[in-house]
């Protein structure tokens, strides 16, 4: 087998027991892998009715076919599982040097069932694969967890775990790989707190073997010539990271302020990338494989928020910045490195907490309730409240339901800032309407990286198209998340979208494995994928009904800003959208639409 | 008038961040100006041969310079016109 490494682990908890099984070739070629394949293994073997938390759903660590191979930025792998947050399907991606440490052992996947009786961890070593007992891990940091087991088992190790935020199920806790890379959002690390599973420590020796070496090496020269050619993935993101969209984001009066309430930030600029390359960026970092290298490499040298660490990403900047009215950067710093070290997702914590001051400002929330006022802009209240939820002392047990389940608490839903219970992230799609369709259709719930059209709609790649009218985006939507979804499957970074598309990421996927994927055969997965994560959701429970968005960005128009006036007119692209899925006004894929992707 | 600069167009402008002092009566104009003022190098990125690079995003008023009239687009006091590099993150 080529590309693939051709075997699953099944990991049973409740019984200790360890199978090695074969990949069925059929459901790779057809779902890729790590995103794709995941979702085809939950679809079959899981009820999706079940309790996220209960032993009979599945925890799924999965591969692409490029992940670990010379394929540009190919060091990505996806956790599949029923997700706490939303109660939808979960898939969280992550960079990093865990998934193609996980390839060269020789597993594509591991499937952990069931329940352990007391804290373990899977140690796999090659061949050697075994449940080891974790009880002298709980409790601790996910850093301090992947020192120890470095530590024990060797420097070589790559160390997956939940910090105590995933230990104590807060909803939306994150898996953190490589001490600082994280399976985000949706709560996949509650998922695996919920099993007892603490970590996964990986050596792999094994290479991974490609079908056809020439024409894999072309394909790769070429996607990464592009790469290094192209002026956002060879300068803008290496220079000042992700955080660099800061500021055009606001200029462009879509930056979320203040829970939503407005969408221009007045101090952005002191939390956006070009300040924190000026102040507290000390290196720029890359993944496995990555010439992009879009990493920060952080340190707080003195003071209150005095650590050091990776990030913040763009999205993390604004959720504990913008959205909080917060413009001190080394709070928004610290609280991401708690995030980090407890295994949170930054964005759901940063909402949640803007979601609680709006609720404190309104008089839903007292201070007595917090220990602390809670207005917008208190920076110290970002960091403590971060450190409280992860270990759910005090008000932090609240919070740590994600803004929804807050908001509802206080019979005020509606300012949670949320799609299918999970937070949006960075953009007001009050003033870009196709990212309005992204998150209201997206299958994990509020995501931006479903189907990113804040790239034609805002930065003008491929081409710009104009972010205030509905004609045309459910099509471009569509193609997004086809295209997003079949990526993701096959091991590489979304960010190399910027510069390659289609074409280069389906010749390094033939090449790799042996299989002759064409664009479209390739775009043609991601519409699988996506179908089937619907069909999902769907037996769920979900209904059409839940493809919506928080009523304030369909009824109240931005108050201020160059998008003043605007709100998003959901109704106008929501039934092109089904049409063009080929689904019934319901939101259900037909038959014909089933047969046409072979998913009957 | 307002011209802010962002990421490494605030390098070629001389680490500028922000200039209340140019007057334009359209972009073509501002931009001619600011190419004057800080030389080839940020002429050669931000208005080769006079015209508006790839490598650019040019913001009138909060509005991507495509969706007004390009390089013809007429600028006011008040306005502010934003200048970044072609970025991305997400």
């Amino acid at each position: 087998m080529y590309g693939w490494a051709g075997k699953i682990l099944r990991v049973n908890l409740s019984e200790g027991k360890i199978v090695k099984e074969d990949l069925n070739i059929e459901d790779a070629r057809n779902f890729i892998g790590a995103r794709g394949l995941g979702t085809k293994i939950m679809y079959d073997e899981v009820d999706p009715q079940v309790d996220p938390f209960s032993p009979e759903n599945k925890l799924i660590f999965a591969t692409g076919p490029l992940t670990g191979t010379l394929a540009t930025s190919g060091g990505r792998y996806d956790v599949v599982t029923k997700g706490p947050l939303t109660g939808t399907i979960a898939a969280s991606n992550s960079g990093g040097y865990f998934g193609p440490e996980l390839k060269f052992a020789g597993y594509d996947l591991i499937i952990f069932e069931g329940k352990a009786k007391e804290p373990v961890y899977l140690y796999i070593y090659d061949d050697d694969v075994e449940l080891r007992c974790a009880k002298h891990l709980w409790g601790k940091s996910t850093h301090e967890t992947t020192d120890i087991l470095m530590e024990e088992n060797g420097e070589n190790f790559k160390v997956a775990c939940i910090g105590p935020a995933g230990e104590k199920k807060v909803l939306f806790a994150n898996i953190i790989n490589d001490m600082h890379r994280a399976a985000g959002r949706t709560g996949v690390g509650a998922v695996m707190g919920s099993k007892n599973l603490k970590a996964i420590a990986v050596r792999g020796t094994k290479g991974i073997k490609v079908a056809a070496m020439d024409k894999f090496k072309e394909a790769v020269l070429n996607a990464r010539k592009k790469l290094v050619e192209h002026p956002v993935t060879s300068q803008g993101l290496p220079t000042y990271g992700t955080n660099v969209l800061v500021n055009i984001i606001n200029q462009s009066g879509i930056l979320p302020t203040r829970n939503f309430q407005d969408g221009y930030f007045e101090e952005a600029d002191k939390t956006g990338g070009e300040t924190l390359t000026e102040t507290l960026l000390i290196r720029n970092k890359g993944c496995f494989a990555c010439s992009i290298g879009c990493g920060r490499v952080t340190a707080i040298k003195q003071g209150p928020y005095k650590g050091e660490g990776e990030g913040p990403e763009y999205e993390t900047a604004w959720a504990y910045g913008a959205q909080c009215g917060v413009d001190n950067l080394e709070a928004i710093t610290k609280a991401n490195y708690i995030c980090n070290e407890m295994g949170l997702d930054t964005i759901s914590m940063g909402s949640t907490i803007a979601c609680a001051m709006e609720l404190f400002e309104k008089g839903y929330i007292t201070e007595e309730e917090v220990g602390m006022k809670l207005n917008f802009g208190n920076a110290d209240a970002i960091v403590e409240l971060t450190r409280k939820t992860g270990l759910r002392e005090g008000f932090g047990d609240k919070l740590a339901l994600g803004s929804y389940r807050l908001a509802e608490s206080y019979g005020v839903p509606e300012l949670s800032m949320s799609v299918k219970k999970q937070e949006m992230p960075a953009y007001d799609p009050r003033g870009a309407q196709g990212m309005g369709l992204e998150y209201a259709t997206s299958n994990r719930g509020g995501c931006h990286v479903r189907g990113y059209l804040t790239s034609p709609e805002i930065l003008g790649v491929p081409e710009k198209i104009d972010p205030h009218t509905t004609e045309g985006k459910a099509q471009w939507l569509k193609t997004f998340q086809d295209l997003t979804a079949a990526l993701d499957s096959s091991g590489i970074c979304l960010f190399t979208t910027f510069g390659i598309g289609g074409d280069e990421i389906s010749a390094m996927l033939s090449s790799a494995t042996g299989i002759d994927y064409s664009t479209d055969d390739f775009l043609k997965a991601g519409d699988r994928i996506w179908n089937l994560e619907r069909l999902f959701n769907l037996k769920a429970g979900l209904t059409a009904d839940d493809d919506t968005l928080p009523p304030r960005l369909l009824k109240e128009p931005i108050k201020s800003g160059p998008s003043k006036g605007k709100v998003v007119k959901l109704d106008e692209m929501k039934g092109d959208y089904y049409k063009i899925r080929g689904w019934d006004d319901e939101g259900r894929p037909t038959e014909e639409k089933l047969e046409e992707l072979g998913l009957k | 008038m307002v011209v802010k600069f962002f990421a490494h167009i605030r390098k070629l402008a001389g680490n500028t961040k922000e200039r209340t002092d140019v007057k334009a009566k359209s972009l073509y104009e501002l931009l001619d100006k600011l190419s004057k003022d800080y030389g080839n190098e940020f002429q050669s990125k931000v208005f080769p041969n006079n015209t508006i690079s790839d490598e650019v995003i040019i913001l009138v008023n909060g509005t991507h310079i495509s969706h007004l009239n390009g390089l013809n687009t007429k600028l006011k006091a008040g306005d502010v016109v934003c200048i970044f590099p072609m970025i991305f993150g997400g």
